[in-house]
């Protein structure tokens, strides 16, 4: 058949299958006369081929690194929402002056630490090894969504920026401190229009980075990354590292969970007219920040225990590189 | 893998005595050297007179390569050829030896009645 008619069978396939198959497999296409049971044949596989691929060696631990990456962006999210609650309030005063309230906090520091490690050391890899797919293989599709997290933080400090300009750097437009603002300019209600605007750009550069991120590593394909330290050359296989890592970054999160609800439980007893102050976002209570900090990082947890449950069930030796 | 029919009397009918297992015809295929896909699906015809489609070839392929029982050899041109890993040569002589077995044990029921 002729090589275009051959090209548009190829592009039945899924394109993780094309790109280490489709060369070869058009060449044996053109070596065949067109007819209704080649076309049926190729297309029948081709539907078999979407089928098992969703399943493939790499599709797994892709997904479950997508997982994960959710958990962590709503873990960060948990995160950000308690800390800026805490941040310059009386809260501070409060567990500096008893050790259980302060233990409380730094075991959701020592819980970010080890989740942080984990994440950044298994995510690198990955990163670096999808940005050579996209160089390579010219996916503008990945490229775009890989680039989104850059694209939504550049958005958030954007706005940011420009507000803090334009009132002479006397207000951030920070979601955390619309009630309160020292000197108390602008008015409260701009304050609240700019700084809802801040809260739904966060969650918009959030939510965006979980989708696109997850979405990037469907897409993408992982080859091995070259390393060479002091001479010494070494091969990692990035989705098979990121599995590894999977069970720290639970660990972690799961350890931010009990300490953010242990907190919240020395808070009510050591701070309580903070803790029902509004010290929230937007004015909200500092007991319903609290509350939502418990409810994302529980589905954090979930989600990342749930990943590493799955990630140790992976057989990593029937990988292929493509 | 697929389970086999395997080919007892080449005279019941047209369609009914091709042996139509991809994979096995794919290893069985390599066993005398590489091959590229053409190569293969001719080799296969003459073999036991099944014609694999390129879709059912590349099928096969896929599987095997994943599986670790045939590799990719270099080459400069389009077609690819592939060759038997240890491996595919281990399992392709264990599902022949199986083959025979079963198909001396069905035709000695055959005969004894």
């Amino acid at each position: 058949m002729k090589p275009a008619t051959a090209a548009r069978l190829v592009h039945l396939y899924p394109s993780l299958w094309r790109a280490r198959y489709g060369a070869e497999f058009a060449a044996l296409l053109e070596d065949h006369p067109m007819s209704f049971r080649t076309f049926s044949n190729v297309a029948f596989s081709a539907v078999e081929a979407h089928m098992t691929s969703s399943n493939s060696a790499q599709r797994e631990p892709a997904a479950l690194s997508g997982i994960m990456w959710w958990a962590w962006m709503l873990a960060v999210a948990a995160g950000m929402i308690l800390y800026g609650t805490v941040d310059d309030s009386p809260f501070v005063a409060a567990m500096h002056s008893n050790s259980f309230f302060n233990g409380c906090w730094i075991g959701i520091e020592i819980g970010s630490v080890i989740a942080s490690a984990a994440i950044v050391l298994g995510g690198v890899p990955i990163a670096w090894s999808m940005v050579r797919h996209i160089l390579t293989a010219r996916r503008r599709d990945i490229l775009w969504r890989l680039a989104f997290p850059f694209f939504g933080a550049l958005v958030v400090l954007g706005w940011v920026a420009t507000v803090l300009v334009w009132t002479g750097g006397r207000w951030a437009a920070s979601p955390w401190a619309v009630v309160f603002s020292n000197p108390n300019w602008p008015p409260e209600g701009l304050r609240w229009i700019t700084g809802s605007i801040s809260a739904f750009l966060l969650l918009f550069a959030f939510a965006g980075s979980a989708v696109t991120v997850a979405q990037a590593l469907h897409r993408s394909e992982f080859n091995d990354v070259q390393l060479s330290l002091a001479g010494v050359k070494l091969y990692i296989k990035p989705l098979r590292l990121a599995a590894l890592l999977m069970p720290w970054a639970t660990s972690g999160t799961i350890l931010m969970l009990v300490s953010v609800a242990l907190w919240g439980f020395a808070a009510s007893r050591n701070a309580s007219d903070a803790f029902h102050g509004p010290f929230g976002p937007l004015g909200f209570s500092s007991y319903s920040s609290w509350l939502t900090s418990v409810v994302l990082f529980g589905v954090a947890a979930a989600l990342s225990a749930r990943a590493a449950w799955r990630s140790m069930a992976i057989r990593f030796d029937t990988e292929h590189s493509v | 893998m697929r389970n086999t029919q395997h080919e007892i009397d080449n005279h019941v009918g047209p369609g009914r005595g091709h042996y139509s297992d991809p994979p096995l015809l794919v290893l069985a295929s390599l066993a005398d050297g590489p091959k590229h896909g053409y190569a293969m699906i001719e080799d296969i015809f003459r073999m036991c007179g099944t014609r694999l489609g390129p879709g059912t070839l590349y099928g096969a392929i896929t599987r095997l390569e994943q599986q670790g029982l045939i590799q990719p050899l270099e080459s400069r041109e389009r077609r690819q050829p592939y060759r038997l890993t240890v491996e595919g040569r281990r399992v392709l002589r264990a599902k022949l030896a199986t083959l025979r077995n079963f198909a001396l044990a069905g035709l000695k029921k055959l005969e004894a009645r």
